[in-house]
């Protein structure tokens, strides 16, 4: 198990040095110059603009730069942003304000997601099942920021029961709005895998064999039946919660909330390959990490699952 | 169940790179008029991330109309590389331009854009004419003759049209129930200090994240200006009609030309007690100005004397600007390399304010948390959260004309404008400057008398290389922008586009200057006549046929 799980680490590290040089050259290859787009119409003449492209490295080939950016990463340095600060005081700042985002968001989602399905799986085929399944397509078929600008018009400006942005209440209260506009978007989706598999869990042989036991159903549901059939809903949570980290951006915009997606989508715009290449390699290596605590997570559940070395 | 990490990595990376490359094509729009189009498309670039594809498409429109040819949107993916071509003369049509002034004078939208060889003139335009015209325009003391003068020169460019002038950017702001007395400068920025809220606490403002240190050397843009502009007080303030009038400054008397003397008011102290005088004042523009700085306002100071413009250094020497001298305490001199008659109505612009001396000691640390001379001052230290907003409390010992009326101001950092807006209507937040293009239909109904829409100093026009074939300096391509200047219905697409936030341009400058006029001889050439329009173009396809 022990070296299962550091052939695992180990793979992170041509994971990172390939997502940081693929990420690297892309930034680098795109198109335009970046320090002139600062200025926008008022350009000043090139002797300045050489200046400060010689402080950004800007001016030295591509190797050059990439390898002073990998030697800066081991000491903890991500490179500092156009504006001065340290990419990484925007990425600590920034990270928690998603990552709070995203667990609330998955939290609503998944409990709600995993009593509906599995009710709907106990009740399958009755009245409550379809209209179940008709409201989760309905929230899957509604874009989010349609949610988002529909919640934000009407709980925050014309019912006033929350604030229109989060702004500087970026806590766990200031993001329940924002969260309940993601939520819309994965419950549908983890509340069908939940209910089928549920589904096919009670048919299998020991569930049956567990009442011909005469267990009752308050033992045998949550330990015989839901126990196995939320296994499939563990990967999803983790895809979920990766795509969700970064692929927050528009319900950012929307309700104006200084997390990492907001931040990235406005370092593309500027072409600024630090903040660019840091904030997603952190999250590459993040999404490794969390399925690999997701695959272990597995072994728990299911003793049937080993792994082998 | 056991999954390849590389196969998801490669995933999450490939997406990536196919998003990547997909946003690297240029978007293609055409937009050619249906019936009798025929040669090739004239082309209109922009960038794709600035919002203005749909006044591009229906000034295509018009334009294809009237004169019978395909004409189409030619979009950069984003900023950095619209400029790329724009800078290396690439662009093969005409391309979005436009000007916002950084003083309320005539010559800030002339001389800079359309001189030979100016550093904004994107065209390539030249001409002996213009450039005398505005050459006697700055060295000319009595503004009205002055104005007179560069309205002249305006009549120049109007037979040549280097760019075709298109509308004025209106102020469209609106506020809250909560504050009062909110009027709009001549910049389109709210005038902080004059507004009130009767129910006490700070006034909320829509701002952005600085994109620099709080300095006034090196800030660019409107995040970092706006709370520049309200935690220092420079030499002169501007009205709301433009007009200036004196601030820090005693008096200003412009000598001659090419020097003023100012002097400055006894007794004023920055808000940690250090004075308000010469040194200030020197030190503070040698900051900016010294090449080896590297500050992005260094072109402010490019008129004093001893300021380098070659190829290998722009800026100061290190020892600084030999056209500053001080004569004591609160009495400077400053020495212009080139006439500027107007340089007093320059010295309200953000570059030109005075810094503390415990500023040099730390600029970065400095920048962090400014300490300025202004009606306002930073609430402590850490008042700036970064990415959240900066809070701002009424700074008492502050002497001038913009004393501030409330007890403080908080700019709340937004990324949009929409969210901004429904935050307004929530009265959430209480002053929003620019009010997003989807809320022009309802704004009216929503705030009422809660709203302004007035001209701004900011225009948009359509630039055409001189480079651009068939556009050169000459009788055909004067006569073909003549022909697109007729072609393009500006009332219309004023009214329906941009439900009248904009005011279609009836000269170079904008009415929010001082001197503006709007009876130019000539200016028939930026009304919507399609007829004449066709009838130039033929003209144009008899000495050169467009294909």
């Amino acid at each position: 198990m022990l070296f299962y799980i550091l052939k695992r680490i180990l793979q992170v590290i041509p994971v990172f040095l390939g997502a940081t040089l693929l990420i690297y050259f892309m930034v680098f290859a795109m198109p335009g110059d970046p320090i002139a787009a600062l200025f926008g119409d008022k350009q000043p003449p090139d002797a300045l603009l050489d200046q400060i492209r010689a402080e950004y490295l800007l001016d030295q080939p591509f190797i050059v730069q990439y390898l002073h950016y990998l030697g800066g990463i081991f000491r903890l340095d991500f490179g500092t942003t156009f504006g001065g600060q340290d990419v990484i005081d925007v990425l600590a700042r920034t990270f928690p304000v998603t990552l709070r985002l995203a667990v609330e968001a998955v939290a609503m989602a998944f409990v709600l997601a995993i009593v509906i399905g599995a009710l709907s799986a106990f009740f399958k085929n009755t009245w409550f099942d379809h209209t179940m399944l008709v409201v989760s397509l309905i929230f899957v078929a509604i874009p989010i920021f349609v949610v988002g600008f529909f919640a934000q018009y009407f709980i925050g400006v014309k019912l006033g029961w929350a604030s229109p942005t989060v702004g500087e209440n970026n806590g766990w209260l200031g993001l329940i709005l924002p969260a309940i506009t993601l939520a819309f978007s994965i419950y549908a989706t983890s509340m069908r895998l939940t209910r089928s598999s549920t589904i096919e869990t009670l048919g299998q042989d020991w569930v049956r064999t567990a009442y011909g036991k005469g267990l009752p159903r308050r033992r045998v549901i949550p330990v015989h039946v839901l126990r196995n059939s939320l296994i499939p809903m563990i990967t999803d949570l983790g895809t979920q919660f990766g795509v969700l980290m970064v692929g927050a951006t528009v319900t950012e915009a929307i309700f104006n909330i200084p997390g990492v997606g907001n931040t990235l989508y406005l370092a593309i715009i500027k072409h600024e390959a630090p903040t660019i290449v840091s904030f997603v390699t952190v999250f590459v290596v993040l999404y490794v990490i969390i399925n690999l605590l997701i695959d272990l997570l597995y072994g728990l559940l299911d003793p049937r699952i080993r792994y082998v070395s | 169940m056991k999954r390849n990490t590389y196969t998801f990595a490669g995933v999450a990376v490939l997406g990536i790179a196919s998003i990547a490359l997909a946003g690297c094509a240029p978007a293609d729009d055409s937009d050619a008029g249906q019936e009798q189009v025929s040669g090739p498309a004239l082309k209109i670039s922009s960038n794709a991330d600035g919002g203005h594809e749909g006044w591009i498409n229906a000034v295509s429109n018009s334009i294809s109309g009237a004169l019978g040819i395909p004409v189409e949107a030619d979009m950069y993916p984003d900023f950095a590389s619209f400029l790329d071509d724009r800078d290396n003369e690439a662009i093969p049509g005409a391309f979005r331009a436009g000007w916002q002034g950084d003083y309320p004078g005539l010559y800030n939208f002339l001389g800079t854009l359309y001189t030979t060889g100016a550093e904004s003139n994107d065209s390539g335009y030249s001409s002996e004419e213009f450039d005398a015209l505005v050459a006697e325009g700055i060295s000319e003391a009595d503004p009205d003759k002055a104005a007179e003068l560069f309205n002249q020169a305006q009549e120049v460019l109007l037979q040549d049209l280097p760019v075709i002038p298109l509308w004025y950017q209106n102020a469209v702001g609106g506020w809250s129930e909560n504050v009062d007395n909110v009027e709009f400068g001549w910049d389109s920025v709210p005038l902080f200090d004059e507004i009130t809220k009767p129910g006490g606490g700070a006034v909320t403002a829509n701002g952005t994240e600085p994109q620099n240190p709080i300095l006034p050397s090196r800030t660019d843009e409107v995040g970092g200006g706006r709370v520049l502009d309200t935690i220092f007080a420079g030499l002169v303030s501007y009205n709301a009609d433009g007009s200036i009038e004196n601030d820090v400054a005693e008096s200003i008397t412009q000598d001659s030309p090419t020097q003023v003397t100012i002097k400055i008011r006894d007794g004023l102290t920055f808000t940690n007690g250090e004075p308000v005088n010469a040194d200030s004042f020197i030190d503070a523009w040698n900051y900016g100005a010294i090449a080896s700085n590297a500050q992005k306002s260094t072109y402010f100071f490019q008129d004093i004397e001893g300021f380098v413009n070659t190829a290998d250094q722009y800026g100061a020497p290190d020892e600084g600007l030999s056209g500053l001298k001080k004569i004591d305490d609160h009495t400077f001199q400053v020495t212009l390399n080139k006439p500027a008659s107007d340089f007093a109505q320059r010295l309200g612009y953000s570059a030109y304010y005075p810094l503390p001396q415990v500023a040099f000691d730390d600029m970065d640390a400095f920048g962090e948390n400014p300490i300025g001379n202004g009606p306002f001052k930073l609430d402590g230290e850490g008042a700036w959260e970064h990415d959240v907003q900066i809070s701002l409390v009424k700074n008492e010992d502050y002497d001038g004309p913009s004393e501030a009326q409330a007890d403080g101001l908080v700019f709340k950092f937004y990324s949009g404008f929409e969210a901004a807006y429904n935050d307004l209507l929530a009265n959430n937040l209480d002053v929003l400057d620019t009010l997003p293009d989807l809320a022009y239909e309802t704004y009216q109904d929503e705030l009422g008398d809660r709203s302004v829409n007035q001209p701004g100093a900011l225009n948009q026009t359509l630039a055409i290389g001189e480079y651009v074939e068939h556009f050169g300096p000459d009788e055909e391509g004067t006569l073909r922008r003549q022909a697109i200047s007729m072609a393009i219905d500006r009332e219309a697409i004023t009214d329906k586009i941009f439900s009248g936030t904009r005011q279609p341009a009836t000269d170079f400058t904008s009415p929010a200057l001082d001197g503006w006029t709007d009876e130019l001889e000539g200016d028939e050439v930026l009304e919507y006549n399609p007829e004449k329009a066709k009838e130039l173009w033929e003209q144009a396809n008899e000495i050169s046929p467009w294909e």
